[in-house]
């Protein structure tokens, strides 16, 4: 099943970081995602900007070679672009 | 007991209707597809459906109580499909497998209860004491409990990820509260269906009988709170939730 757009857009980003690849990426925010109760399909930028600030820079210190300040500045910046498409009510709301 | 259990039935009835109701209004500016769902499930199946088919059932004029017994059942075959659309649309809304699986569930439903209704208008009230007719009543009640209990593991699946959700300050109190009502709520439901449909296969009076009377009254109690909790909560439950998020996780 594929993710939301935020989710794919951050997935790329983290891809692209020194000592990360594809698989790695996306199954380091999937962990994530599922510590924190939320569904990648359905996973908006503002969630995620949460899960970036406390959930993620824990599973990137386990990565060997990772700068894991710099990542996280990165990823922030991909999902304020996202935000600023994203509608403002969600359907749970 | 038979004043009491009818008092317990009828209320909710009468709460499903009301709930249904105020969700279709609601739904149908907005074309709300999950609330028009849900909200024409409830109306059409326990609200107007049920009471359709034991008015029918009691009527002694033949054509009259044909007619309100068929209507009653369309009216649950159509409330009950609708409910299982619903949980494919909102719970599993990327599957192919869930909407088959509602389909399927509506086709049992519509098939057995053409067969009731048949029978009933050849036999009338009685139809109930024949085996086909038990039969059919238990697909019905398995296809029942099969679509509570979905809601039901639907609704802690998503309490527990609310609970996540909650530890990292996301999600909202109301809505975590609301799907930990819901699974209270399809799980009573289906241990309801079961028990009746236990009843009918030993061969018991599911009018009369203590237990299926007992399990059909109380849940329907229950459910009627439930209904009022999720749908129309009071401001005041809705301040205390937001006052204490935790409570709002609590239990389960």
């Amino acid at each position: 099943m594929a993710g939301s757009a935020p989710f794919e857009a951050i997935c790329a980003e983290l891809a692209s970081a020194k000592g990360m690849d594809r698989w790695t990426a996306r199954g380091m925010l999937q962990l994530a995602l599922m510590d924190a109760g939320l569904d990648k399909a359905t996973v908006s930028a503002t969630q995620l900007g949460v899960v970036v600030e406390r959930l993620l820079p824990r599973q990137l210190q386990s990565q060997t070679g990772v700068d894991v300040n710099r990542v996280c500045a990165r990823l922030r910046d991909v999902l304020a672009l996202e935000a600023a498409e994203e509608p403002l009510e969600t359907l749970e709301g | 007991m038979y004043l009491i259990v009818f008092l317990c039935v009828a209320l909710y009835s009468v709460m499903s209707a009301t709930v249904g109701v105020r969700l279709v209004r609601r739904a149908l500016p907005v074309r709300g597809v999950p609330e028009l769902l849900m909200g024409f499930a409830y109306a059409s199946a326990p609200g107007f459906g049920y009471p359709l088919v034991v008015v029918g059932s009691q009527v002694s004029d033949r054509t009259a109580s044909a007619l309100l017994f068929a209507v009653g059942q369309t009216a649950i075959v159509l409330g009950v499909t609708s409910f299982l659309f619903f949980n494919a649309r909102v719970f599993r809304s990327g599957s192919r497998l869930a909407p088959v699986a509602g389909a399927l569930g509506g086709l049992v439903l519509a098939v057995a209860s053409y067969h009731r209704v048949r029978t009933h208008i050849a036999v009338g009230a009685a139809s109930l004491s024949l085996a086909s007719v038990r039969r059919d009543t238990v697909a019905t009640l398995i296809v029942l409990g099969l679509a509570y209990a979905w809601t039901a593991l639907e609704g802690m699946r998503h309490t527990r990820m609310m609970r996540r959700r909650a530890q990292i300050g996301l999600g909202d109190p109301v809505v975590a509260n609301r799907f930990l009502l819901w699974a209270i709520a399809g799980s009573l439901q289906c241990v309801s269906d079961v028990v009746i449909a236990y009843s009918l296969m030993q061969g018991g009076n599911i009018s009369a009988d203590p237990l299926p009377l007992f399990a059909t009254s109380s849940v329907g109690v229950v459910n009627s709170a439930l209904l009022v909790l999720i749908f129309m909560p009071p401001a005041r439950y809705t301040r205390w939730l937001a006052r204490e998020p935790r409570g709002a996780l609590a239990a389960a």
